[in-house]
């Protein structure tokens, strides 16, 4: 690819400045983009990119940049779908400035990364990130001889601590300033092929500006891998802390549905009432019992996925989720999948969206599907609330916690039998090496967490609340007409009913039925549609289910929620994941 | 100890799969062969600083068959299943 006359250039010139940020997975990329970007950055589509990219556009020395945070990869070369996707964005766009970010500690490696970039002909500044751990390995590194060597600035800097960053950014300005009437730049992938970068080149490059102690210093990773890791007692340990994970959503974020719902209960009293009750009597029925409430079951969710995510953040953070896909490989092979699948699937258990993206890092498409295969099995929370809303309802307190637990045995249980049974079929035959970074642990910051967290949770907003909305608006529809129609005779009663011969025989009545049918939008229009569909308040809706409907209907309910279809969310997702209508129909 | 020319040959270091190394051994990478991964396995090995003329040592192997964590150069630990680990072979250095 060739851009590079005078009228292209013109018409390729960015209207900001653009730079886009490279590095291997694990290496603070993130964090330093977090760092640089505050909250700002949105996700974004970018044409002819199959992934979205997240961006930002920052004013950094009287100058409004837009930074790019590309997928974390190993190789510039490489043939993984996030491969592919920087590869296609540094054709496609022509950039400013390209950011390298490096583990300090693993310069012995990493150092490829910035020579393939200069072969591209890109302008780089190179940040060694986690300067910090570096010292803690007693590894030095004289950055201007790095410097010199490689031809671009180096910057030793902590993203997590701050340390270096205001020369780093400083050299950031410093380079944009000097190419201020340049045109933006094109990846030249041919240079790139066209060298052979060996060995010898990368230790020509380090050596004199890098020095490894003779003795590597024994690191706190080393101590705790023999516990985390022990061969008999690191997966119940793992399990144990999950346990942990869940206890705390479940200790915080259900009461914390209740002081949402306090709040969003005042709004109405005090603000929509008041205000409708001007209007006429049915927009006012449509405003509440149709909008409002869709707002208001999501709102009573945000605490619940927010905590979740913090948490999943931090276990993140840790580092203890690749030694989660370490502690599983050995069971998880047996089934086609691999440790990462896992994974994956825990991460399903917030919410099945961001873990079917996230199986973007597998290279071989067959473990890929058969990965998003299993990921909607998982039990997100939205269908843990709705599970919880109706086992209060229905069974003695006292087996409430079991009744749930049960529900994540068979979680996982029809998890691994579809896997188990799919992986016999050629179509998932897995093709991918497993061959996973252990990075070392890392004390997550609160700054850190909370990015991270609030991120996903905006994410999960923008996808949700469209669906939800839509979703309760048609759930009025059906249940509001005709008019003077109420319960079984309205349009979804009858629907209700249509179904029952296939739905009495498994103990579902036809309310229940409709609220299922709801529950393929969403999840979360389950319990808020219930409302709907018996005319009553969430509290009377609980009393009456738990005076109509016996344990077993219930327990059969929940168990039809948890398997028959994954939310329109998730269907989605997958559909756009695997980029095919029919593995998406399929599970 | 003796004066076996092969024993000799064997302390100088012989090549060996990864995979046979117990924890806290370590080798030289020679080759990663391809297997039924084509060049998958040896260029992701290559951004891990796992290739030839590096170190590797073995940290710690799983019970039940499962992966093996290992030590690439100076500072990165990595899982690898044993199959994978069959792949790389490595003159081992003796103590």
């Amino acid at each position: 690819m060739s851009h590079c006359s005078p009228a292209d250039a013109n018409l390729d010139r960015n209207d900001v400045p653009r730079i886009a940020m490279i590095g291997q997975p694990n290496t603070g990329k993130s964090m330093l983009y977090n760092r640089i970007t505050g909250a700002s950055a949105y996700v974004g589509n970018w044409p002819g990119i199959t992934v979205s990219l997240s961006n930002a556009r920052v004013n950094l020395g009287g100058r409004t940049l837009e930074f790019v945070d590309l997928p974390g990869i190993y190789d510039l070369e490489g043939f993984s779908e996030d491969e592919t996707v920087v590869a296609n964005f540094l054709k496609t766009y022509p950039v400013d400035l390209v950011v390298i970010v490096i583990n300090a500690s693993q310069i012995d490696r990493q150092i490829l990364m910035p020579l393939q970039i200069k072969q591209l002909g890109l302008p780089a500044v190179v940040m060694l990130n986690m300067a910090d751990e570096a010292r803690k390995n007693a590894i030095e590194i004289d950055t201007e001889t790095l410097s010199a060597r490689v031809g671009l600035p180096v910057h030793l800097i902590s993203a997590k601590y701050g340390e270096g960053y205001p020369d780093a950014i400083a050299s950031v300005d410093k380079v944009l300033s000097a190419r201020a009437d340049t045109p933006p730049i094109y990846a030249d992938y041919d240079a790139l092929r066209e060298t052979l970068m060996t060995e010898e080149t990368l230790a020509e490059t380090l050596s004199g500006a890098v020095f490894y102690p003779e003795i590597p210093p024994q690191t706190i990773a080393q101590k705790l891998d023999r516990f985390l890791l022990h061969p008999v007692f690191g997966l119940p340990l793992f399990f144990a802390v999950m346990l942990l994970v869940f206890y705390i959503v479940w200790a915080i974020g259900l009461p914390s549905q209740g002081w949402v719902g306090a709040i969003t209960d005042w709004i109405q009293n005090r603000i929509l009432e008041p205000v409708l009750g001007l209007g006429p009597a049915w927009l006012q029925n449509f405003v509440i019992n149709g909008i409002w409430l869709g707002v208001a079951t999501v709102a009573s969710f945000v605490p619940l996925i927010m905590l979740f995510f913090f948490c999943m953040a931090a276990v993140e953070d840790l580092g203890y989720l690749s030694r989660a896909a370490y502690l599983m490989d050995t069971w998880m092979r047996r089934i086609g999948l691999d440790g990462r699948s896992f994974v994956m699937q825990m991460m399903g258990f917030g919410c099945n969206v961001p873990a079917l993206m996230g199986t973007r890092v597998m290279r071989s498409q067959p473990l890929r599907l058969l990965s998003m295969l299993i990921i909607p099995f998982s039990l997100c929370s939205a269908r843990l609330a709705v599970f919880v809303f109706i086992i209060a309802a229905v069974f003695p307190p006292a087996q409430g916690p079991l009744v749930l637990f049960s529900f994540y045995v068979i979680s996982f249980a029809a998890a691994f039998l579809a896997a188990a049974i799919f992986s016999r079929s050629k179509q998932f035959k897995n093709t991918e090496p497993f061959v996973l970074e252990l990075p070392p642990y890392r004390v997550p910051t609160l700054r850190q967490v909370w990015l991270r967290g609030y991120g996903e949770l905006r994410e999960f907003l923008r996808r949700a609340t469209n669906f939800i909305i839509i979703g309760t608006i048609a759930v009025w529809f059906l249940t509001n007409f005709p008019t003077n129609a109420t319960g079984l005779d309205t349009w979804g009663g009858q629907l209700g009913e249509l179904l029952q011969p296939v739905m009495a025989p498994i103990g579902i009545n036809p309310y229940l039925t409709l609220a299922l049918i709801f529950g393929f939008i969403a999840k979360e229009v389950v319990i808020g549609s219930l409302s709907t569909i018996y005319a009553m308040s969430a509290g009377l809706v609980a009393h009456q289910i738990g005076l109509t409907v016996s344990p077993a209907a219930a327990y059969s309910f929940c168990l039809f929620c948890l398997l028959y279809t994954p939310c329109l969310t998730t269907v989605a997702t997958v559909k756009a994941e695997s980029r095919s209508w029919g593995f998406m129909i399929f599970p | 100890m003796s004066n076996d020319p092969t024993l000799e040959t064997l302390r100088e270091g012989r090549i060996v799969s990864l995979e046979s190394l117990q924890p806290g051994e370590s080798g030289i990478v020679e080759i990663v062969e391809a297997g039924s991964f084509e060049n998958g396995l040896s260029v992701r090995l290559r951004a891990l600083g796992l290739s030839s003329t590096h170190q590797v040592s073995m940290v710690r192997r799983a019970w039940f068959g499962g992966p093996l964590v290992v030590r690439a150069g100076k500072a990165t630990e990595i899982a690898i299943r044993r199959t994978e680990a069959e792949l790389v072979k490595v003159r081992k250095i003796q103590d």
